[in-house]
């Protein structure tokens, strides 16, 4: 019996170990890359392809002739914006859904709205917005891409906000209204900074949704509001032959890591998020 | 948690107002971001747009979606065949290694909870990482990872990203990378809904474990699939990120799915009126399947 139970423990701790592995060893590889020089690149494992390390990937990339540095600065303004944008327009929507007697027509369409984003492909609004831009002068700027953005980030904050505003008891608004608010007036001074840390939350999201995004930034920009994303992905050559791996490791770890730190604090909204309010993360 | 309405009392009148001007804001965005750009996308689909060279825009009705259905140049057999292929693959592997993991997480043991913490690591990672982390591990040459390990083990190295199955089997796996956890988590919260009593009758009863699974477990946890299934086709069908960077719809499109493929008409040959048509067409698929997927849930 009792040898039973152990070989049981020792199966489950083994698959423990290898799920570890599983999940770490793909970014370690990258991240000792990123620290290679071309020559160890080219090695087999070996301790000499290990050491010393080197920091010339990471140089390269801000001091070598590419324009990395400028379309990080493109992210930033762009993600920032959106995010801000986004955070205060869907907090507002999620509100009156949430507080607000509405038709229920109302709710039931807010909510399709939100499912069909998720359903439907980028490129459904994608293509009409590249002929659009290309017409009124809004390719490749910020504010086109900023647009673009509120496209899932509006949506996405509803959805996260409602969820939150739900474990906001409704007597505080209540009380506010009795003393002679006006919903807006209560809204701003009051149900804001009672829900700040909601909105830290979904602000940071947001950023990450737009940090990440490739498919709009590769087709609405071209040089001048060229995203980091757009950089990273276009790095390396189709072909392949003669590219700068190592460089591109930098990259690879340079770009996941602000998302990666900060989603480390928000990872139980990120994940109720992303599987719709299932999973608790 | 949607539906919930609010024990506010006032007269509608006035709420109603009040409701517009907050939902004002959000209104415009859907109508500018959503609503103008889909009916946009239709008319862009009936007419004859090319970009890059300028041709007099015609209305050609239904040509484009005839064009797409009934012509090999435009793709899209091609891309359903591969998209099938991928989704299909990645899916199945998903559910099941899902399953495997929850079962594992659901465990009381310390080790567990460690994992339980880092098992969300692939989905806080910028796709666009992912896809190069990847593209690294698949190059051809023994020095990268998947190649190392073939040639430690005494076998061939292979050209992963250069021969048409090896390439879409590349792809499967970084998506099973990515998603696996996703599938693992909506999994998990399933089976710590369970109510135990089944359970514990089961054990008093002298089922083994095995039967327990097979006939408690999986019936509960049907509604599970279906939502971690619709959840995950959806954004399958949309990958894009992976594939840009893994393997550019190569070797020639044999990695290409739909989503990919109306990418590549529009934006590298400039048939931008056949890309919206293949939208259009997929977009029509997707959410009659969601609808017969939400339905089967509903019925139940």
């Amino acid at each position: 019996m009792s040898k039973k139970i152990r070989l049981g423990t020792i199966l489950i701790y083994l698959s423990i170990i290898l799920l570890m592995a599983w999940l770490f060893a793909p970014i370690l590889w990258m991240l000792l890359i990123s620290f290679q020089t071309q020559a160890q690149i080219f090695m087999k494992p070996s301790l000499e392809k290990f050491f010393p390390i080197t920091l010339e990937n990471y140089v390269y990339l801000f001091t070598g002739g590419t324009d990395f540095a400028r379309t990080i600065m493109n992210s930033l303004i762009i993600a920032g914006i959106t995010s801000l944008l986004a955070t205060f327009i869907g907090t507002m929507a999620a509100y009156a859904i949430q507080r607000i007697p509405i038709s229920r027509r109302v709710r039931n369409n807010v909510f399709s709205w939100i499912v069909v984003q998720r359903i439907t492909p980028f490129l459904a609004v994608l293509i009409p917005y590249y002929v659009l831009y290309s017409r009124i002068g809004l390719y490749d700027t910020h504010v086109g891409l900023i647009l673009a953005y509120l496209t899932f980030t509006v949506p996405f904050t509803v959805f996260v906000m409602v969820g939150y505003f739900n474990e906001i008891p409704v007597e505080v608004d209540e009380a506010a209204l009795i003393d002679g608010c006006s919903r807006l007036q209560m809204f701003l001074r009051i149900m804001l900074p009672v829900c700040r840390a909601g909105l830290v939350v979904s602000a940071l999201i947001n950023f990450a949704l737009c940090w990440n995004e490739l498919l709009m930034a590769l087709i609405l920009t071209g040089n001048n509001a060229r995203t980091a994303a757009v950089a990273a992905a276009l790095f390396l050559p189709s072909a392949g032959r003669g590219a700068l791996w190592g460089p591109a490791a930098a990259i690879g770890i340079f770009f996941m890591l602000p998302v990666l730190v900060f989603s480390i604090f928000v990872r139980k909204m990120l994940i109720r998020g992303l599987t719709m309010g299932i999973a608790k993360g | 948690m949607w539906f919930k309405r609010s024990k506010q009392s006032s007269t509608r009148q006035s709420v109603n107002r009040e409701a517009l001007l907050f939902l004002l804001p959000a209104i415009g965005v859907l109508i500018i971001t959503t609503i103008f750009p889909f009916v946009y996308c239709v008319w862009i689909s009936l007419h004859d747009i090319r970009i890059f060279y300028p041709v007099p825009v015609t209305f050609v009705g239904a040509g484009n979606y005839y064009g797409s259905l009934v012509m090999p140049i435009y793709g899209l057999w091609n891309a359903v065949y591969n998209t099938v292929i991928f989704t299909g693959a990645s899916l199945t592997i998903e559910v099941f290694l899902g399953l495997a993991i929850a079962l594992l997480l659901n465990k009381e043991i310390r080790g567990v909870w460690t994992l339980r913490s880092v098992i969300p690591l692939p989905l806080l990672i910028s796709p666009i990482s992912i896809g190069l982390i990847f593209r690294l591990i698949f190059l051809p040459g023994d020095w990268a990872l998947a190649n190392w390990m073939l040639t430690s083990l005494g076998l061939a190295p292979l050209n992963w990203l250069a021969e048409p199955p090896l390439a879409m089997l590349t792809l499967i796996f970084t998506d099973v990378w990515q998603w696996t956890p996703f599938m693992a988590l909506i999994f998990l919260a399933g089976l710590q809904l369970l109510p135990p009593e089944p359970f514990e009758t089961a054990l008093v009863d002298g089922a083994t474990s095995l039967k327990t699974f097979r006939y408690i477990t999986l019936p509960l946890l049907r509604e599970m699939f279906v939502i971690a299934i619709l959840l995950r086709l959806m954004d399958s069908l949309k990958t894009f990120d992976i594939i840009y960077i893994v393997t550019q719809g190569g070797p020639g499109e044999r990695t290409q799915i739909l989503n990919f493929n109306a990418f590549v008409q529009a934006f590298t040959y400039g048939n931008i009126s056949i890309a919206a048509s293949q939208i259009i067409l997929m977009s029509l698929v997707v959410i009659f399947l969601s609808a017969v997927l939400i339905r089967s849930v509903r019925a139940r």
